[in-house]
């Protein structure tokens, strides 16, 4: 048996280490096609997650200075006192505009959703800011709410409110951000809460309405438990989007007023490219990641239970 | 349905009214969120049109009293945005065909074939859509500063350096499975019976029936590459690679007080967005209920 093999192996041209052969020369075809965009994943995904781990056991300067120094980035992390109040800034950004934004999303995709026309057409107009950049959607909101110009202290003077410092005080400046983050997510969440409630089945609605439940009682306990997968996927990914906010904060406000907008991302920004500390900067983004994978398994969680 | 005839008939009339009626508490919030979504991109545009005389105005305007295109022709010119708009024009075009390409035949490997390791690796893949962009920029930065065999600065400042990281991304592959899976197998089955390889069924059989699918993939990844900011800072320092986003960024710091060149800029920022959107329209929904299958499973 082993003498006949090893000619036919020859002949291939190639011979095959046995459990190679054995596994992966029947399924080449099917290596062919996923293994290139497993590469680009492999590559610029999973290895930059374990050189990310590497680098920050560093002191790592662009200039080639670098010098292993353990955990030392870690330490220092956790005595960053800017670091935590980021983490907090971006905490308060990512709940507020979560919340808000989610709800004014499902109480929107309850009203498209009902038969009456016109609201498709509402439906589709409404998606504009999310698809409308972030970056442009930012300077049109820094010129509306700019302090002296802007057209929303314009109208305020009408109403003899008086011009309010919407970018220039830590606290409002923080409060317009997750405004506009929600005005943004609301759009983005709209037809993704639209297609779940017109998901849930005609059958059970009716059969609640027969059973006398009001349309609330039907939201409540028909709707709602039907899109519950759609809504905790929509709030996992609006934490992680909201940790990602740096082009918002780069137009409206830099991280200011006295680092009331300083949002993690915006942090680790400053101390890898501002102040060139990549290593310290990889372990900040660790712990962000850290905490965000905690976030999102609490979530799947309390989904299942 | 048994309950109808019994009771009361209303007239005709009189019953579209009480419905009219009923609905104009809706239409009118309808229309307030309209405003509210809307009028922000009527003023950067009626900005964008105004001379500078009229941006000091007082009372403010929404509209420009004498329109002018000549912010336009500054912000596109002078401000080099037609630079930019090529940059984001040229990574969105190859991101868009490098993920249909590669992200439609994993996903048909993923969806139709069997090999050993597949579904660990399918479960690789959905890690990655887990994984925030903001932890890798640091690990990329350094990694295409220093690409082997290339000059000092390596691929930083490179349409290969801003476009590779989202080659293929995760999403991609993701969709084109879950499209396959609802997909009815009998057709690619019957062609492997007539005899074609893989590759023949994949290129005659899944492509042409895929169409749906891919122009998901294309449309997404061309919004979310144009739109992309973090990863496009971070791999252009040079404004000859500044994309639409890193170029009008810049220019609110730069050009702090003139607003209709920066609404001019926010215009052409935003607008081919809008129209990618609205020509895609059709698509949307689609893709939204691919969605929803996958987190069902």
């Amino acid at each position: 048996m082993r003498t006949r093999a090893a000619p036919r192996r020859l002949a291939s041209g190639w011979a095959w280490p046995g459990i190679a052969r054995a596994h992966v020369q029947p399924h080449l075809e099917a290596y062919a096609f996923v293994g290139p965009a497993l590469l680009v994943l492999a590559i610029f995904v999973l290895l930059p997650m374990v050189y990310a781990l590497w680098v920050s056991l560093f002191d790592y300067g662009i200039g080639g200075s670098n010098e292993f120094t353990g955990l030392a980035n870690y330490l220092q992390a956790l005595r960053d006192q800017l670091f935590w109040k980021s983490m907090g800034v971006t905490s308060i950004y990512a709940v507020g505009s979560a919340t808000l934004g989610l709800a004014w999303a499902l109480g929107l995709a309850v009203m498209v959703t009902r038969r009456l026309p016109f609201m498709g057409w509402f439906r589709v107009v409404y998606f504009v800011p999310s698809v409308g950049s972030i970056v442009a959607v930012a300077t049109v909101w820094l010129w509306l709410l700019d302090y002296n110009l802007g057209l929303v202290n314009y109208w305020l003077s009408l109403l003899h409110v008086g011009r309010l410092p919407f970018l220039q005080d830590p606290r409002w400046a923080l409060g317009s951000l997750i405004f506009i983050g929600a005005w943004i997510g609301s759009s983005y969440n709209l037809p993704i809460f639209a297609a779940g409630i017109e998901s849930v089945s005609r059958e059970q609605l009716e059969a609640a309405e027969l059973d006398g439940a009001g349309a609330w009682q039907r939201f409540r306990h028909v709707t709602l438990p039907a899109i519950a997968p759609i809504s905790r996927y929509a709030v996992i990914m609006a934490i992680i989007g909201s940790f990602q906010v740096l082009g918002l904060i780069d137009v409206l406000t830099s991280g200011g007023p006295e680092n009331g907008t300083l949002v993690t991302i915006k942090y680790i920004w400053q101390q890898g490219w501002d102040f060139l500390h990549l290593g310290y900067a990889s372990a900040l983004s660790l712990f962000m990641l850290v905490f965000l994978l905690v976030v999102t398994w609490q979530q799947l969680r309390a989904g299942r239970g | 349905m048994a309950a109808a005839p019994s009771r009361p008939r209303l007239g005709l009339g009189v019953r579209r009214r009480r419905l009219v009626m009923a609905a104009v508490p809706t239409y009118a919030v309808a229309i307030a969120f309209l405003v509210v979504f809307v009028f922000p991109f009527v003023y950067m545009f009626g900005t964008a049109l105004k001379p500078n005389a009229e941006i000091y105005t007082f009372p403010p305007r929404v509209l420009p009293q004498h329109a002018v295109w000549t912010d336009f022709l500054a912000a596109w010119n002078d401000a080099h945005f037609s630079r930019y708009f090529f940059n984001s024009s040229v990574v969105a075009g190859v991101s868009a065909i490098t993920n249909v390409i590669f992200g439609s035949m994993a996903g048909y490997g993923f969806a139709r074939l069997r090999f050993p390791g597949r579904d660990l690796l399918f479960l690789l893949v959905l890690v990655t859509l887990m994984i925030p962009n903001a932890v890798l920029i640091v690990p990329l930065f350094l990694m295409m500063k220093d690409v082997p065999l290339t000059d000092p600065g390596g691929w930083l400042n490179t349409y290969q350096g801003i476009i590779l990281p989202t080659a293929v991304t995760g999403f991609s592959i993701f969709l084109m499975r879950q499209f396959l899976a609802g997909l009815p197998r009998n057709l690619d089955e019957q062609a492997k019976i007539d005899g074609c390889n893989l590759f023949q069924i994949y290129l005659h059989v899944i492509l042409p029936l895929s169409r749906p699918a891919l122009a998901i993939i294309a449309v997404f990844t061309i919004l979310t590459r144009w739109n992309d900011y973090t990863w496009p800072l971070v791999a252009a320092n040079s404004p000859d690679l500044y994309t639409v986003q890193i170029g009008l960024a810049g220019f609110v710091h730069t050009h702090v007080a003139a607003w209709n060149l920066l609404m001019a800029g926010a215009v052409i920022a935003a607008v081919p967005m809008v129209l990618v959107y609205a020509v895609a329209q059709p698509y949307f929904a689609q893709s939204l209920s691919a969605l929803g299958t996958g987190i069902k499973e």
